[in-house]
């Protein structure tokens, strides 16, 4: 699990007022699990382009954290 | 020609349907209850009292349905004195046929709408039907459509989507506001041929699962939208035409795109021009601002930017609509400067392409949020002292609302008692141990390199509702800009710096990077 990933989730989760997470698993869903709509989640690419310097949806919508994941890992080998 | 029987409207999420039957007896009921005031309470509410003006060439004041008490109060109006229905008498029955003519422009209904306005406020513009309705065809092909309504029905670009159905005699499917699951579902269980939503719309159905063959029309407005989303709905739609439109909210649809190179609308030439680089509209194609007996806005009176039409490109005058014949004026004043500057492709004919519309307007998923507005909002905090609002560019809205905030200094008379409960609130639910640093985190090319210093020099802390600055956290100003304002208006990052950056003329500027 990637922690700094976690806290900006809980970030984005703590401005609509959800519970913080201690964990997340890799295949919850950003909007059935994590409770974002659309625009949690434009805010949360920004807060992870901040921090990763890695625009996650840039080539189409993620579903899941294990998918930003992926692509934050996949950025870091290059 | 569509029978009494036909749905008129199917809620996307339920499946609930509305048929034109329906519709009609609502009309012919007696009394007939008419409101001049709604702010409708769901898509069925808002359509049937669109309907009801349109049918009866009645005013009509829609106001959006998030529209809080305190953005109604700022406008002059309460809850409780709208949607105040009134009996009258219809003069005579109206039956289908008599009801499509009057959707595809015959109406001498008016329709006002709140805009972005430049000062501030949501500002009413007051449309004629025949004038929303300038882009409608009507014809035995477009009869066999059925339309996704992604729109906000309060909005131009949803009545311009509903007029459309409605003079052909076409079901609606309701998918506004629903998830990606649940578009997806309705666009196919209700076989959905044409669809007509902004680029972000678009953007959160992706990536492609599986493609839709049954939509035959899809319209893109309101955002620009890039060459990649283009080819991935060409994906996803692999039997559908794209169209690219983009029109004002003054004026209906003003331009024609293919790719990205757009053209003026067909029968506009002369009412649409690119003057200095710019495009400029004649008043002539404006609608009434403010009461509706006042007359088009002085130039200069900016009360929006282009925003969108969500029908596609009009391909031949319409021939029902009277407009009067029109010789262009050299006088200025007649003439509207959208602000949106164009890089001319070819002269003859007349293509270009749009290199930045409106600075000021930060569009978010298509919606134009005016950051005078926000700011003048978030200024009324007592813990702020000076604030910018501006767009940064983000792949899943389009842009995304940023603020920079100065604070003010304790002895600036902060109260923050008055407005500042939910700070302790916030702060207690953050317990120290969640406290995030800065983390090297890297920026983004072109980004702003900000000061990241509290005005009482404190670290500021990396985003978030920890960017707790003496009294003052993100997560408060955010609460108390969201209980003013609607939600997409709300900025999602909010930074506290030194100074605001102004540009050498001492206007703040709307760019990121300030």
């Amino acid at each position: 699990m990637n922690k700094e990933l976690l806290e900006v989730i809980n970030q984005v989760r703590a401005n609509k007022n959800l519970a913080k997470l201690s964990s997340y698993n890799a295949g919850d869903r950003l909007r059935e699990e994590m409770g974002f709509e659309s625009l949690d989640l434009a805010e949360l690419t920004v807060r992870i382009e901040e921090k990763f310097n890695v625009d996650v949806f840039s080539d189409g919508l993620v579903e899941s954290v294990g998918e930003i994941e992926a692509k934050l890992a996949r950025t870091e080998k290059i | 020609m569509a029978n009494l029987s036909q749905p008129w409207l199917i809620d996307g999420r339920t499946g609930a349907v509305t048929l034109y039957e329906q519709l009609l007896s609502r009309l012919n009921c007696a009394p007939l209850q008419i409101r001049s005031q709604c702010q409708p309470a769901s898509m069925v509410d808002a359509l049937m009292e669109i309907t009801v003006a349109v049918a009866f060439g009645a005013k009509l004041n829609l106001f959006d349905a998030d529209f809080g008490e305190r953005e109604l109060a700022a406008l002059g109006y309460s809850k409780v004195g709208l949607n105040l229905p009134e009996p009258v008498v219809a003069a005579a029955p109206i039956d289908l046929p008599a009801l499509q003519a009057l959707a595809a422009g015959r109406s001498s209904a008016r329709l006002g709408l709140f805009t972005s306005g430049s000062t501030g406020l949501p500002k009413l513009v007051w449309q004629t039907v025949a004038n929303l309705a300038r882009a409608v065809k009507v014809s035995p092909r477009q009869a066999e459509a059925v339309w996704a309504l992604a729109y906000n029905p309060t909005h131009i670009a949803g009545i311009q989507v509903y007029l459309q159905a409605l003079a052909n005699g076409c079901t609606l499917v309701d998918v506004y506001g629903l998830d990606r699951p649940a578009v997806l579902a309705a666009l196919e269980r209700h076989k959905v041929t044409h669809i007509s939503a902004t680029p972000s719309f678009y953007r959160l159905l992706l990536p492609v699962q599986r493609p839709l063959p049954g939509v035959r029309s899809v319209t893109l407005g309101g955002e620009s939208a890039d060459a990649r989303l283009l080819h991935k709905l060409a994906e996803l739609f692999p039997q559908a035409r794209l169209h690219n439109v983009y029109a004002s909210t003054e004026a209906g649809t003003l331009l024609v795109a293919d790719g990205d190179v757009f053209a003026i609308a067909a029968g506009l030439e002369g009412r649409v021009v690119v003057r200095d680089g710019k495009i400029h509209v004649h008043r002539s194609l404006l609608g009434e601002f403010g009461a509706p007996t006042k007359p088009s806005p002085v130039i200069g009176d900016k009360v929006s930017g282009i925003g969108f039409s969500p029908l596609e490109g009009q391909s031949e005058p319409i021939t029902s609509i009277q407009q009067p014949i029109f010789t262009p004026s050299p006088r200025d004043e007649d003439w509207y400067d959208t602000g949106d500057v164009v890089e001319v492709v070819s002269e003859q004919p007349l293509r270009f392409r749009i290199v930045a519309r409106e600075r000021d307007w930060v569009n978010v998923g298509g919606n134009k949020v005016n950051p005078h507005e926000v700011e003048g909002v978030l200024g009324e905090h007592p813990g702020v002292q000076q604030v910018r609002v501006f767009g940064r560019k983000n792949s899943v809205m389009g842009h995304i609302l940023c603020a920079e905030i100065v604070l003010a200094k304790p002895n600036d008379g902060q109260r923050t008692t008055d407005a500042g409960q939910k700070t302790t609130d916030d702060r207690r639910q953050t317990p120290d141990d969640e406290r995030t640093t800065d983390g090297g985190s890297r920026k983004a090319a072109g980004e702003s390199d900000l000061p990241q210093k509290s005005a009482s020099g404190a670290r500021v802390e990396d985003g978030g509702q920890r960017t707790e600055v003496g009294r003052l956290t993100e997560a408060e100003l955010r609460s108390f800009a969201a209980a003013r304002l609607q939600p997409f208006k709300v900025p999602r990052m909010i930074r506290f710096v030194d100074h605001i950056a102004t540009t050498r003329t001492g206007k703040m500027q709307r760019t990121e990077g300030g």
